[in-house]
């Protein structure tokens, strides 16, 4: 039932690795850089504050599609020296999935009520006790599950490097589909690894969750 | 007098000093720098730069004459010249060499005075025409059985574009033109059925014919609809390796080493057998300027 | 150092026949959105519907559908769907299928809807899930039946509660449609990109698309917003 797919498994699999190491760059870059946009995001400061918020309202509203051939093209054209492929799909994927990792960071912190805040200075710890005791765990908790999900989309978002010829996952299954013609059993394939490895991810995000609400 | 000797010294040195900065070709430094040559190769240009997933690699004509171009760049530098691959597509192949993330593409790309503004060619290398692969019983017989059928095409080709040029010049209304993005998806809309006609250079859709499982059941159409010379593409204003890549398709042709690639590739047994029309073979006999025996050796 | 000298030419975004390109293509997205977005809606509803309801199987089929839609990316659907698709139904009548102009549209709003439908059912199942227990008495104790408590009481509250969530989703499925380029269906970004293949003017015409985008996305917001602040109920969504 699945010849085509286990004839030529090897390249797939490459392929797979691939999408996989995009994910790990895309999350490695994309999670601090998340971090700095959420905290320009929950700033007083108006001369921070404008610019990030301009950059996260931008980049949400475009195609992440657009995003990616918007670096492939653009960037050389304005650094001045060439990019390959894959750093040029990280770093938009990095630009792209930072805007909603700050989002995540931002209502995280904006859950975390002005009476617990209060309360802990109320018992005498200082701002930086505060932040540390009470704001990071209980706003870390919150954000979590949000985390791992925005991760799963991440981790589907990559697939679109197909778009600039990255020889990923998907690009192989049409490869070999051109080959073959058992569209079928590889798209099926490619549905199933998909589909197993996201839910795996859905149902950790999941017991986060529980776990949250049973800690109140 | 003497210094106005030092004086026009003085000139000549600055000037050779100049001269030497705008003759420094970047894209042979960049070779030199790096030890590696970026190359551009398509992904579904059968027999010129595919890919096998066999062994998941690119193979073809052209695939041969870039190993055979980091072969003389490797004499020229004195050191290993390795091959970074990038896979390129009809539509990233240009803007990948005007930016740069290539030093060359070798596939199978028209030579056209649009593209000529933006990226420099080699020699022409190949010549195919704009033509249809259709199915052994179709009824499209001439341009005008075009009408009222679903043509296809790759985005970004010279083919497309021809296209919907004779489309807007009234030779022939086509029900739609469905778009793809590689020849072999193409070609799998033909055997699909979600085009009639699948249209490409005629070199290209019989190396998509030989290597279906059967053959026999496609055909491509007697008449044509543009005529395309192929060539490599080099960045813009980079002459220095446009002369070398040139050298290296003369030498070939001289040495025999270009009709061995073209028999093992195109020949009765390679993988497209396209025969060779002598008009092609004087032309690449005619091209062979007088070259020194080691002109790859550094000066 | 490789600078590269580049010409702007934003031209391209108006000029005869790049500027027609670019409008066919703003056509096609808005087209691939709203009905993709009445197919998800509907859709979306009666899953999420489905997901909340007495019935066991019901529920198991509302949540096997949203899990297999939320688990794999867009474009492997609609990769699947559209090659793997006809090929379901068996060979004569996949060439049926094949044979249909204008096939790649089709593909692309169904699964752009269903795709969409997977997420407009789960906050369509956490808005239902959020209105207490008390809104239910307290309707059947007014002696409605349970039909009209649902028509008159948790429908309309649910349906508020849900807007802005669906706002999102109504801006998603534009930014999604674009991903429907990748089967040649001939939208704003594949129009962008047809402008940059025939005048090697990318930076340009992608940066035109990604504007669309963005005033599309304000139209979006602007229109949601109205729609929201005429179905409040005082007291229900504090903004």
């Amino acid at each position: 039932m699945f010849d085509a797919v286990v004839k030529n498994l090897p390249f797939l699999m490459g392929g797979f690795w691939v999408t996989v190491k995009l994910m790990f760059f895309a999350l490695a870059g994309g999670i601090p850089l998340g971090i700095l946009v959420g905290l320009g995001r929950i700033s007083r400061k108006k001369w921070v504050y404008y610019p990030v918020t301009f950059y996260v309202n931008v980049i949400r509203n475009i195609p992440l599609i657009l995003v990616i051939f918007w670096f492939y093209f653009v960037m050389p054209i304005i650094i001045g020296s060439p990019l390959d492929p894959f750093p040029s799909a990280v770093i938009s994927f990095i630009i792209f999935e930072a805007t909603y990792f700050g989002e995540i960071l931002r209502a995280g912190y904006q859950s975390v009520s002005k009476g617990q805040i209060e309360a802990g200075y109320s018992t005498g710890l200082t701002y930086i006790q505060t932040t540390r005791w009470i704001l990071i765990p209980i706003a870390l908790r919150r954000m979590l599950p949000s985390m791992i999900t925005q991760s799963i989309v991440t981790y589907q978002d990559t697939c679109l490097a197909f778009v600039i010829g990255l020889p990923e996952f998907i690009r192989r299954a049409r490869i070999v589909d051109t080959m073959e013609v058992r569209s079928i059993q590889l798209f099926g394939f490619v549905a199933i690894v998909f589909f197993i490895t996201c839910y795996i991810g859905s149902v950790i995000s999941r017991r986060f969750e529980v776990k949250e609400k049973e800690g109140g | 007098m003497r210094k106005c000797f030092i004086f026009a010294f003085c000139i000549i040195f600055a000037m050779t000093l100049l001269g030497s900065a705008v003759l420094a070709d970047e894209t042979m430094d960049r070779i030199n720098k790096t030890g590696k040559l970026r190359v551009g190769w398509r992904e579904g240009s059968i027999p010129f730069a595919f890919v096998d997933p066999k062994v998941g690699k690119h193979v073809g004509f052209s695939v041969d004459m870039t190993s055979l171009l980091a072969d003389r760049l490797s004499e020229h530098f004195g050191k290993k010249i390795a091959i970074q691959p990038f896979t390129v597509t009809p539509k990233t192949r240009i803007p990948m060499v005007a930016n740069a993330t290539v030093d060359v593409e070798m596939g199978s790309t028209t030579y056209t005075q649009q593209r000529e503004e933006v990226v420099d060619f080699s020699y022409i290398f190949f010549f195919s025409e704009t033509t249809f692969l259709v199915p052994k019983d179709s009824p499209i017989k001439s341009i005008k059985d075009l009408s009222g059928k679903r043509l296809g095409a790759a985005r970004g080709t010279t083919n497309l574009k021809a296209i919907e040029d004779q489309v807007a010049a009234g030779r022939y209304t086509p029900d739609a033109i469905v778009v793809v993005e590689t020849h072999p998806e193409g070609f799998l809309a033909l055997k699909g059925g979600k085009v009639e006609a699948y249209s490409t250079d005629r070199s290209l859709l019989e190396g998509l014919r030989m290597k279906a499982p059967n053959p026999e059941n496609w055909k491509t159409v007697d008449f044509a609809i543009a005529y395309e010379p192929y060539g490599y593409m080099m960045r813009e204003g980079n002459s220095d390796i446009r002369d070398f890549v040139n050298n290296t398709i003369v030498w070939s042709i001289k040495t025999g080493k270009f009709f061995e690639m073209y028999e093992k590739w195109m020949g009765p047994k390679g993988v497209v057998p396209i025969p060779m029309s002598k008009a092609y073979r004087d032309y690449l006999t005619l091209i062979c300027y007088p070259q020194a025996a080691d002109w790859w050796k550094k000066k | 150092m490789l600078g590269l000298a580049y010409d702007f030419d934003w031209g391209v975004l108006w000029r005869n026949p790049y500027g027609m390109y670019l409008l066919q293509g703003i056509w096609v997205t808005i087209k691939l959105g709203l009905i993709g977005w009445a197919i998800a809606l509907s859709l979306g509803v009666l899953i999420g519907t489905m997901r909340i309801s007495p019935w066991r199987w019901l529920r198991v089929i509302g949540t096997a559908y949203v899990e297999i839609f939320r688990n794999i990316p867009f474009m492997v659907q609609l990769f699947f769907w559209y090659y793997a698709g006809p090929m379901i139904f068996g060979t004569s009548l996949q060439y049926r299928i094949n044979a249909i102009i204008g096939l790649n549209y089709y593909v692309a709003i169904i699964a752009l809807g269903m795709y969409t439908a997977s997420r407009v059912a789960e906050h369509t199942r956490a808005g239902f899930s959020s209105i207490s227990r008390d809104h239910y008495h307290a309707a059947l104790s007014t002696g409605l039946t349970h039909p009209q408590m649902y028509r008159y009481v948790i429908i309309p509250y649910a349906l508020r509660i849900i807007i802005p969530p669906l706002t999102t989703e109504f801006l998603t499925i534009f930014k999604n449609s674009s991903i429907a380029m990748t089967i040649g269906v001939l939208e704003t970004t594949f129009m962008s990109y047809k402008i940059d293949s025939e005048t090697f003017h990318g930076l340009e015409s992608t940066t035109g698309a990604c504007l669309i985008y963005l005033a599309l996305g304000l139209a979006v917001v602007r229109l949601m917003g109205i729609l929201e602040s005429r179905l409040k109920i005082p007291g229900m969504i504090g903004r």
